[in-house]
């Protein structure tokens, strides 16, 4: 079921997000080609414009916008579906099929990173496709060849390892960030009126309990400070590496699973489509 | 087994109480009719069926389980408004309903779309409000459910179409389903209805089956509505 | 003859009714096969349970007799059709007397207009 569910949001999605890409990736495309006829090609002309050149900067300017668009693209799209699919009149089918509010939910923040991840490879491959020529690329390979040798000699961590755990915390950041808008979404959806204004007033109010907490704890943290810092300094590197990543997995697995559980209860229990 | 049953069912919305200690059971093969005046508490006892809210005290039960996925399944539930996903085309849908219902029967919709002359290319989004609500109504009378909660299903809706929906009904009927329609518009449908079932501000007045009520009242159930709920 | 229905009777009553009367008139014929419940219910804009009673108990009386796969056929018993005949008959002048006596009239002048007007039948 939640692959079915995942198929028709990525359906809903695609249509949005895949002309996006589409072009950021040809207009990156544009630009390197209208600048390699820019300084092949020069005009004779009445103008003092060179038309060739004006295009180019037109142009360059528009990638530059589409670069930045597609993530808050992204962004701005995982908080629309979710309201318009599950707090809408949709929500009337979709809460009334035969799955439960988890798999709902997941089939969102999957498909969210789907298309946040999907959003930095295309703005990456868009800067490469600018920019990339045979020394580049060996420029970049070597780069990362030798960050993984360091990583792996100096630090003694396992250098796959440290990949997956990246990934890890990508995935688990993504989570995190749907979260951040679809718990306050589904509290402030919860009242019969002001719904959008109320969502945006619990959207502050978690960050702001978030900002409290933090400060509590480090606070806290503060008397240990000088024990903790004699106690890392004695870690080897390699448990440092790793150790740090776990704990920022953790870190947002924990506020995620806030977040996910009070989203939850609020979908199942106090859902309140009008 | 019931196919829907409540007991003390009760629901409150803050200060409000919507359904006040309701009991009632609806057996396989019945057409029921969930009569009561605006705000008498219908769409909140369809809504407490279908899962999409959860009672205060007491509780619902399709085919003796609580409300969830599994129930969801048996459950055909045809909303107030149209509420299909808007981006989708008409053969999109029937793909939808296909995928998450396996009691789902495209052979039927097909033919019910075709009679309406609805071609599955078309967007939903650009139906007028009276196709979609056909639309709905076709996808959802086209799974052989166990129960048919049809939350208003004839309101604000022409004669014709309003003919068609209780045909549908008629034809659709089946001895071990039961449809539940909520409506206040009575003397359009009570003919169709097994049993009639009266809430009033959360409260139920009435029970029984048509016919009994009919002879024993000696008026038709609409003129009993009129004369139960005159200001 | 299309089907009317009164709010404040039972259907399945009016149902049986609104068959017989078509039974006699020759809209179903003896051996007639009637519809199926369903096609019935939906013709007739009512409830299937509503139909399948008043089916049951015109079998009951002898008016329709059902084949197990076949269906459902109106008697061929000539007999029970003439006898139902005229109990819709006395039952129809019965009414009409009645609205007549109502309205004033007496015998005779009842028997001089049932002349009169008889001849437009």
């Amino acid at each position: 079921m939640l692959r079915k569910l995942m198929k028709y949001e990525l359906m809903a999605t695609a249509r949005v997000m895949l002309p996006l890409y589409l072009a950021v990736a040809a207009l990156a495309a544009a630009v390197r080609l209208l600048a390699v006829w820019s300084d092949s090609v020069h005009f004779e002309s009445v103008l003092t414009v060179d038309p060739v050149n004006l295009l180019l900067v037109l142009v360059t300017v528009a990638f530059f916008v589409a670069m930045i668009a597609v993530p808050i693209a992204a962004v701005v799209l995982m908080v629309l579906r979710f309201k318009t699919n599950l707090l809408s009149d949709e929500g009337y089918v979709m809460f009334t099929l035969p799955v439960s509010p988890h798999k709902l939910v997941w089939s969102k923040l999957l498909t969210s990173a789907v298309w946040f991840i999907g959003a930095a490879l295309v703005d990456t491959l868009a800067v490469l496709i600018l920019a990339a020529d045979q020394d580049l690329f060996q420029g970049i390979m070597d780069f990362f060849r030798s960050l993984f040798a360091d990583l792996t000699a100096y630090y003694a961590a396992n250098g796959a390892l440290v990949i997956a755990e990246i990934v890890i915390l990508v995935l688990t950041a993504c989570f995190c960030e749907c979260l951040e808008f679809y718990c306050p979404m589904a509290i402030g959806h919860s009242f019969a009126r002001h719904k959008v204004l109320l969502s945006v007033v619990f959207f502050f109010v978690i960050q702001a309990v978030t900002q409290a907490v933090w400060v509590c704890l480090v606070t806290a943290g503060v008397p240990f400070a000088e024990d903790l810092g004699t106690f890392l300094s004695s870690l080897s590197p390699a448990v440092t590496v790793h150790g740090t990543m776990w704990l920022s997995i953790l870190f947002c697995l924990i506020y995620g699973g806030v977040l996910y559980a009070i989203t939850i209860r609020m979908l199942h229990r106090h859902l309140n489509l009008e | 087994m019931n196919r829907l049953e409540c007991r003390g069912l009760t629901k409150q919305f803050g200060a409000l109480t919507a359904l006040d200690d309701v009991s009632f059971a609806i057996q396989p093969g019945r057409i029921v009719g969930l009569l009561g005046p605006n705000g008498s508490g219908k769409t909140t006892l369809i809504k407490l069926a279908t899962g999409l809210l959860v009672p205060t005290e007491g509780e619902i039960l399709i085919n003796d389980q609580a409300p969830g996925p599994e129930t969801k399944g048996m459950v055909a539930y045809l909303p107030e408004r149209p509420s299909l996903p808007q981006w989708m085309t008409v053969k999109g849908l029937q793909d939808f309903y296909e995928d998450f219902f396996p009691d789902f029967r495209r052979e039927v919709s097909g033919e019910m779309l075709d009679r309406l002359e609805i071609s599955p290319k078309r967007k939903y989004k650009q139906l007028s409000k009276g196709t979609r609500e056909k639309v709905q109504l076709i996808l959802t009378m086209s799974r052989k459910a166990q129960l048919y909660l049809l939350d208003e299903p004839i309101g604000g809706v022409d004669p014709a179409a309003r003919d068609y929906i209780l045909d549908t009904i008629i034809r659709g009927y089946d001895p071990e389903s039961s449809v539940i329609l909520s409506t206040h518009l009575i003397a359009d449908i009570e003919r169709v209805l097994d049993d009639v079932i009266f809430l009033d501000r959360g409260r139920l007045t009435l029970t029984g089956s048509a016919d009994q009520v009919r002879e024993q009242k000696g008026m038709s159930i609409d003129a009993l509505f009129r004369e139960v709920y005159r200001c | 003859m299309p089907w009317e229905f009164r709010g404040d009777q039972p259907i399945y009553a009016q149902l049986m009714d609104q068959l017989r009367r078509r039974i006699v008139s020759g809209d179903l014929p003896p051996g007639a096969r009637l519809p199926s419940v369903r096609d019935l219910a939906a013709e007739a804009g009512v409830n299937p349970n509503t139909v399948q009673r008043a089916l049951a108990e015109m079998e009951r009386l002898g008016l329709v007799r059902s084949q197990r796969t076949a269906g459902r056929f109106v008697t061929e018993d000539e007999a029970v059709i003439r006898s139902l005949r005229q109990d819709l008959a006395r039952a129809q002048m019965g009414t009409f007397l009645a609205g007549m006596a109502q309205l004033g009239f007496r015998r005779e002048e009842i028997m001089q207009m049932l002349e009169e007007e008889g001849g437009s039948l």
